[in-house]
């Protein structure tokens, strides 16, 4: 099934791999607090390390590539959406939105293939992040596959049924789409509440 | 209706959804004792709204006595100890990522040590002939696979009642035979909603018809089946 990938990727061996993940999370955290932080030249040195680290990575292995691809595939619109965003605020003009972006994307997309779930969990648990948080990030990385797999049948099924060639028309129906999906999701946090309720919770974490 | 083997008392049960369409009127019956006792009914009779009343997770109005206990805000929580649920879309059931943390939530919601809670789990996966399971991504089982991960997560705490919705719905043949195996096999009481007229003949001891949100009526299996004109009246055949 095609939404297996995100943490597959993750569980095979690679150069970052080995690194320890506490390590490897505070470098990304490092990394991400630059590139927020870097004007000009900085900003510009930062993106080329950036590409040569990922051109590296990619270069060291097969399996890798196709996995950095994917993840940098599946990040795009996302990356691109919030590009946008920064345009249009003020302040923000020149290069520096688009290189950040792409900063963010490369970072992002190579901290998805080197650390796995169950490993993040554990850094944030050794870094004494609040359970509540990490408990909270368990239900989204839980939620987000059924979501996914949700919107992809929904998606099936207006396929299935419609009939208009027009691309506006795609995108009206598409946001149409991606309304209901919340709307289920609405309904479904209240039927995961009752269901934790029937076992115990209380609202007190433990 | 007042026997000392009962589990469940249930007098002038009745609900109204928000919107104020009526889902139950003044449904009244007893469970006994060990026994499986099914709820049937055709779509929007009031099953799944009956098994949630409860489990005290719908105000509702009437009476409700579980195991000698009025179904009120008090002690709710260690009564629901002793109940486990099963709910019918086991996604909504399985919230954790790991099989091995969500099987865990019920244990450590009610303060079991770490140690404890995984035995319990243990114990629970291996009820449900899932040993080793504990490890894997939620997300990645199959819907038979995550069926039986539900009903551990609910016979983690070793229950005096576990109910069910809709159990066998979606199952492909196999999974449903293994999962009435397994529901069959439980010495505990056993509430079923259900349109699974067959696993009805197979496991119940009693049956409660629902028919539009009130009581049809409360009679053995044999007695049930030998009325096919009611059974069609009330769409269940």
């Amino acid at each position: 099934m095609s939404h297996y990938w995100t943490s597959d990727l993750a569980d095979r061996p690679s150069f970052f791999g080995r690194i320890d993940p506490r390590l490897r999370f505070s470098l990304f955290l490092s990394a991400l607090g630059v590139i927020s932080a870097a004007r000009g030249r900085l900003l510009f040195g930062a993106t080329l390390f950036l590409i040569g680290v990922m051109l590296f990575s990619v270069a060291a292995s097969a399996k890798f590539r196709r996995s950095v691809l994917r993840a940098l595939l599946a990040l795009l619109p996302f990356g691109a959406f919030v590009v946008f965003l920064m345009l249009l605020s003020r302040g923000t003009g020149g290069p520096s939105p688009l290189l950040r972006g792409l900063c963010s994307l490369i970072l992002i997309a190579l901290f998805v293939t080197t650390m796995g779930f169950d490993e993040l969990r554990e850094v944030l648990r050794s870094l004494r992040v609040p359970s509540i948080f990490i408990t909270l990030l368990g239900f989204v990385y839980r939620y987000f596959f059924l979501f996914r797999e949700e919107l992809e049948k929904m998606d099936m099924a207006l396929k299935n049924r419609s009939f208009s060639s027009s691309r506006l028309e795609g995108w009206r129906l598409k946001a149409l789409l991606i309304g209901q999906v919340l709307l289920r999701s609405y309904r479904r946090s209240e039927e995961v509440y009752r269901a934790m309720t029937a076992r115990g919770y209380d609202g007190k974490e433990r | 209706m007042e026997r000392r083997d009962n589990v469940i008392e249930v007098r002038g049960l009745s609900y109204r959804y928000p919107g104020g369409e009526r889902a139950l009127e003044g449904v009244s019956f007893a469970v006994r004792k060990g026994e499986a006792f099914a709820v049937v009914g055709p779509n929007g009779s009031g099953k799944t709204t009956l098994l949630l009343s409860l489990m005290g997770l719908l105000k509702f109005k009437g009476e409700i006595r579980i195991l000698g206990h009025q179904l009120n805000g008090k002690g709710l929580r260690e009564l629901r100890r002793k109940i486990g649920f099963v709910f019918q879309d086991p996604d909504t059931q399985l919230f954790m990522p790991t099989v091995g943390e969500d099987v865990a939530f019920g244990p450590q919601q009610f303060g079991y040590s770490g140690d404890e809670a995984k035995r319990m789990v243990k114990e629970a996966l291996r009820a449900v002939r899932m040993e080793g399971y504990e490890g894997r991504f939620t997300h990645r089982l199959s819907y038979g696979e995550k069926k039986k991960i539900a009903l551990a997560t609910a016979l983690v705490l070793s229950p005096e009642i576990l109910i069910f919705d809709e159990p066998t719905s979606n199952l492909d043949p196999a999974s449903r035979r293994e999962f009435l195996d397994l529901i069959g096999g439980l010495n505990c009481t056993r509430i079923f909603a259900t349109h699974d007229m067959d696993m009805v003949r197979r496991i119940a001891d009693r049956v409660l018809v629902l028919f539009e949100g009130r009581k049809a009526a409360e009679c053995d299996v044999e007695s049930l089946f030998k009325s096919p004109e009611n059974l069609r009246k009330w769409r269940l055949a």
